[in-house]
């Protein structure tokens, strides 16, 4: 077995070993079974072992001066890693377990999307990236990243804790949702009913040729030939869906009856019948030259994360809430993350501009990345002066780490899928 | 008159709450990111690979020019609110440093109020001032206070390395220790160097600027194009003594000796550089090769590697056969290229490779003939690539040959021109390349890296490092008991309990030895 073979069997280990701690993480929110207690953590360290263990194998085929995280699967690779790692320090540090369920969904997400691309080969390396300011800011980025999110993930437990109405914040999930959704879903959705989730080259189903060779396939006005092939059945999928999230957020916001709860579930279960139906049809293409579109696909998968915590939490809330520990530590916690992200995000804007300033002549340009990236800096300054200096806390401050949540994602993934820039993955 | 002076010092005064207060600094912050995210959402002048002229409509398009939403990152607006900023920044740090400077440094009151901290203590703790353990520690065994008190500086001399008593008397002593203190300045070095970016970007922004440059291979330019800097203005070139907008003379000229493209797969590039020569007054002044991520500076510029375009045909790869006449030679292993099945085949001598012919270039074969290529052409009369050779069958020849070769039948020149001893066949035409260079003249950007790395490094000071103090006292009535106190508790809070507990074991310790 070569190098590549290894790395990429271990990165399937790693994904079945997140989900099952996934599984168990959940399990622990609601039971104190030793099972699942130590059982989630000890599978999330294999998994995270495996994982780690694929990069370096990775990495070591690529070679040193190529890190494994250069294009978009590399990078959400890399990214679930870091998420993980963050987790798990995190968890050995404090003792806490109850965000692993987050953690490992991210994860198992990710490494989900990741494993919908078909070209998982090492990819040579573009001049621009040929850097190892690549390695240290990307490095940064995912550190920063993941502590932003494990951030968010307690700020979540602490609204719980403070008894905040799960009603009210499951119908800001299916706002969420609907928002997230309608993005994910584009703008063609909505004029003709059809999303294009599938990227396939023209010539690729006619001829058997190769999949690099149609990649790198120039039309005449030297733009890439691509075609986009729609989700079946998208129309039958998408529109009830949105309007099961939208009725039940309206019903969970102004009543206490258990009518919309049953349609969230209902939604729910839809979401994950249409998460089921983009896996078996990117099944059925892969081998010819087709591309998922990740960024849709990532919207959809982390949309139903959300929800489908609200419906568990729905039918476990008081288990969870009595085993969360006190306010005050969760606050501290939430904010300790953000106190170890703050200086990384730093250090990833500061390699970012000196990378920038060798390869492109400028250390700062207002790409939309970079933009973006310097708007996530923003937030948490705005979190850090108003809890230091105007004494924010509790609720307020775990708003802005919920807030941040979403920032941070959409640095990472939805700049790409909105505005393309100059940074690498959003082409690939 | 008192009235008015009253009236503008309480005016002034108002103004300065305002700049130092929390609430502009949040302001500012959410304005900042409001209006990038918006720079984000409208396709911005000069960052999009389209011209924003054909995203948006006519309408549109001045609907955002009114409002100077096509470049709002250059806005006098956007500019206004991080000048802001920088005047937030600044009054905060006058407002705040010397009452934590006067704190950190030389207060004295902490020490001299030990007795009046153990004394209030609950009332402290309930405020989240101070830490404090039980007042009585379960170390009483000490039989004097001698040695309770000698055994408390041990640790501490062991623990911090220095300590201060505060009293000493046959019933009592206190003890007071410090630690950190540096770590108050973290968050003023952190604006400090923040707005010491700032500083570097506006010195950028003022006295830069930056243009582009397409050198073709084997020309030199002596100017840049699209200029971009506030000051391009004074700097522009001149023609007819009217100034040609967007070009900038620079006053030497750049060179471009080589381009060397290296592709993964033919198509993809792997990596491409330029050897550039600048000339002052045709006198070679400096050389470097600079490639992506490898630029050179020259007089205060950087000259960075940013694109290539093919201009044209630059050169060809030829092959020079010798054919040996006579006919009793042995045949040799080399076969020469041929453009019939049943023709005769010649008697190859020697092959010599030749790359990179350039046009007009004089090249020896033997030291006695010669050829030059007049003209290359990547595709003549539909047959493909050729070249036009000039062969000069022996020295001082007045009249050469002159033909064409071709890249897609090698054998032509063999079937064209039996007799001649010496053949050429072309292998590859070599494209000509331009390279493209971004130019930049940044001033400031060595004031934004010592910036940055000081922010780095007042972060990690300010963040995650803590000031704190200790007060230990020692009754002979309740034994021990010590405070803490710091200005991050939480980050204080761990390592409290751990010196706590430390101590403990120590007298544990010494009691045992």
């Amino acid at each position: 077995m070569s190098l590549f073979q290894i790395s990429n069997q271990s990165f399937n280990i790693a994904s079945m070993l997140y989900f099952f701690a996934f599984v168990l993480y959940a399990g622990q929110l609601a039971s104190s079974k030793k099972i699942f207690t130590s059982g989630s953590s000890w599978m999330a360290r294999a998994a995270w072992a495996f994982h780690t263990g694929a990069l370096i194998v990775r990495w070591m085929d690529a070679g040193i001066a190529h890190p494994p995280w250069t294009n978009l699967y590399e990078s959400l690779v890399f990214f679930s890693w870091g998420v993980m790692t963050a987790h798990l320090i995190l968890e050995i540090k404090f003792g806490f377990k109850l965000t692993g369920v987050f953690a490992t969904a991210v994860v198992f997400s990710a490494m989900g999307i990741a494993s919908l691309h078909p070209n998982k080969e090492i990819e040579p390396l573009v001049p621009a990236l040929q850097s190892w300011w690549l390695l240290f800011h990307v490095f940064m980025a995912c550190i920063a990243y993941a502590f932003f999110l494990a951030s968010s993930f307690v700020a979540v437990f602490y609204l719980l804790k403070e008894k905040v109405r799960l009603e009210t914040m499951a119908a800001v999930a299916a706002l969420i949702c609907i928002l997230f959704l309608g993005i994910s879903a584009g703008k063609a959705f909505f004029l003709t009913g059809d999303i294009q989730f599938f990227k396939v080259t023209r010539m690729a189903n006619a001829a058997g040729v190769s999949q690099d060779v149609i990649m790198n396939f120039k039309g005449p006005d030297g733009q890439k030939i691509q075609e986009f092939i729609n989700l079946p059945y998208a129309k039958y999928f998408f529109w009830p869906l949105l309007l099961l999230y939208f009725g039940s957020g309206i019903g969970l916001y102004f009543s206490n009856k258990k009518m919309p709860k049953y349609f969230f579930g209902a939604a729910v279960l839809l979401h994950a019948a249409l998460i089921a139906l983009i896996f078996t049809e990117a099944t059925h293409i892969q081998g010819m030259a087709v591309k998922s579109n990740p960024y849709r696909v990532a919207g959809i998968i982390m949309t139903f994360g959300i929800a489908a915590f609200f419906a568990f939490l729905f039918v476990f809330k008081k288990k969870v809430i009595a085993k969360l520990p006190s306010l005050d530590t969760l606050d501290s916690w939430s904010y300790q993350a953000i106190l170890i992200g703050v200086p990384f995000m730093t250090l990833n804007l500061v390699s970012g501009a000196v990378w920038a300033y060798y390869a492109w002549g400028r250390y700062w340009g207002w790409d939309p990345k970079e933009t973006w990236a310097l708007i996530t800096w923003f937030i948490y300054l705005i979190y850090m002066h108003q809890r230091v200096l105007s004494g924010w806390k509790g609720r307020k401050t775990a708003l802005i780490s919920i807030l941040g949540f979403f920032v941070v994602i959409f640095t990472y993934l939805g700049v790409n899928l909105v505005i393309s820039g100059l940074h690498s993955y959003a082409t690939s | 008159m008192k009235n008015s002076l009253n009236f503008l010092d309480s005016a002034a005064d108002q103004i300065w709450k305002f700049l130092v207060s929390v609430r502009l600094t949040i302001a500012i912050l959410i304005l900042l990111t409001a209006f990038s995210i918006l720079g984000t959402l409208i396709a911005q002048q000069g960052t999009t690979q389209v011209p924003i002229e054909k995203l948006y409509s006519l309408n549109t398009l001045k609907w955002l020019h009114t409002f100077g939403l096509t470049d709002i990152y250059h806005s006098a607006f956007f500019v206004f609110i991080i000048f802001m900023l920088a005047v937030n920044l600044i009054s905060c740090s006058f407002e705040r440093l010397p009452k934590i400077w006067r704190e950190a440094f030389h207060e004295k009151d902490p020490k001299v109020d030990s007795t009046l901290i153990h004394a209030n203590y609950p009332e402290l703790a309930r405020k989240r001032k101070f830490l404090i353990q039980s007042p009585e520690l379960k170390i009483k065994k000490y039989s004097s206070i001698g040695e309770a008190k000698m055994a408390s500086l041990l640790f501490l001399q062991e623990y911090f390395g220095h300590y201060s008593i505060l009293k000493d008397t046959e019933e009592q002593f206190h003890i007071y220790v410090e630690k950190g203190k540096y770590s108050r300045l973290g968050v003023y070095i952190t604006h400090l160097s923040l707005i010491m970016i700032m500083f570097g970007a506006s010195l950028g922004s003022i006295l830069g600027f930056e243009g582009v440059m397409n050198v073709e291979e084997g020309s030199k330019i002596s100017w840049i194009t699209h200029l971009k800097g506030s000051n391009a203005g004074l700097l522009l070139m001149r023609e007819n003594g009217l100034p040609v907008p967007g070009f900038l003379n620079l006053g030497f000229e750049v060179e471009c000796e080589k381009f060397t493209l290296e592709t993964y797969d033919g198509e993809r590039p792997k990596a491409f550089r330029s050897i550039l020569n600048f000339y002052e007054n045709d006198v070679k002044v400096h050389s470097a090769e600079i490639a992506v991520n490898h630029p050179t500076d020259y007089k205060g510029m950087t000259f960075y590697q940013a694109s290539f375009n093919k201009v044209g045909v630059g050169g060809a790869d030829m092959k020079v056969f010798r054919v040996a006449v006579k006919k009793d030679r042995e045949p040799s292993q080399i076969k020469a290229p041929s453009m019939l099945k049943d023709e005769k085949m010649p008697v190859i001598e020697s092959v010599e490779r030749v790359e990179n012919v350039k046009i007009g270039d004089l090249y020896r074969i033997d030291g006695e003939a010669a050829f030059k290529l007049t003209d290359i052409q990547e595709d003549l009369m539909q047959m493909g690539p050729a070249a036009k050779v000039q062969y000069y069958p022996t020295r001082g020849t007045k009249k050469p040959f002159e033909f064409w070769v071709f890249k897609n039948l090698p054998g032509f020149d063999f079937a064209h021109r039996k007799v001649t001893p010496i053949h050429f066949v072309m292998e590859e035409v070599r494209p000509k390349y331009s390279t493209g260079l971004s130019v930049a003249k940044d001033p400031g950007v060595w004031v934004v890296w010592i910036g940055s790395l000081i922010l780095i490094l007042a972060l990690f000071l300010a963040l995650y490092t803590y000031h704190s103090r200790y007060w230990i006292t020692y009754t002979v009535q309740n034994g021990f008991c010590i405070v803490g106190w710091s200005n991050k508790l939480f980050l204080f809070e761990p390592r409290y309990q751990k010196f706590f507990d430390s101590f403990v074991q120590k007298f544990e310790e010494i009691k045992k030895s």
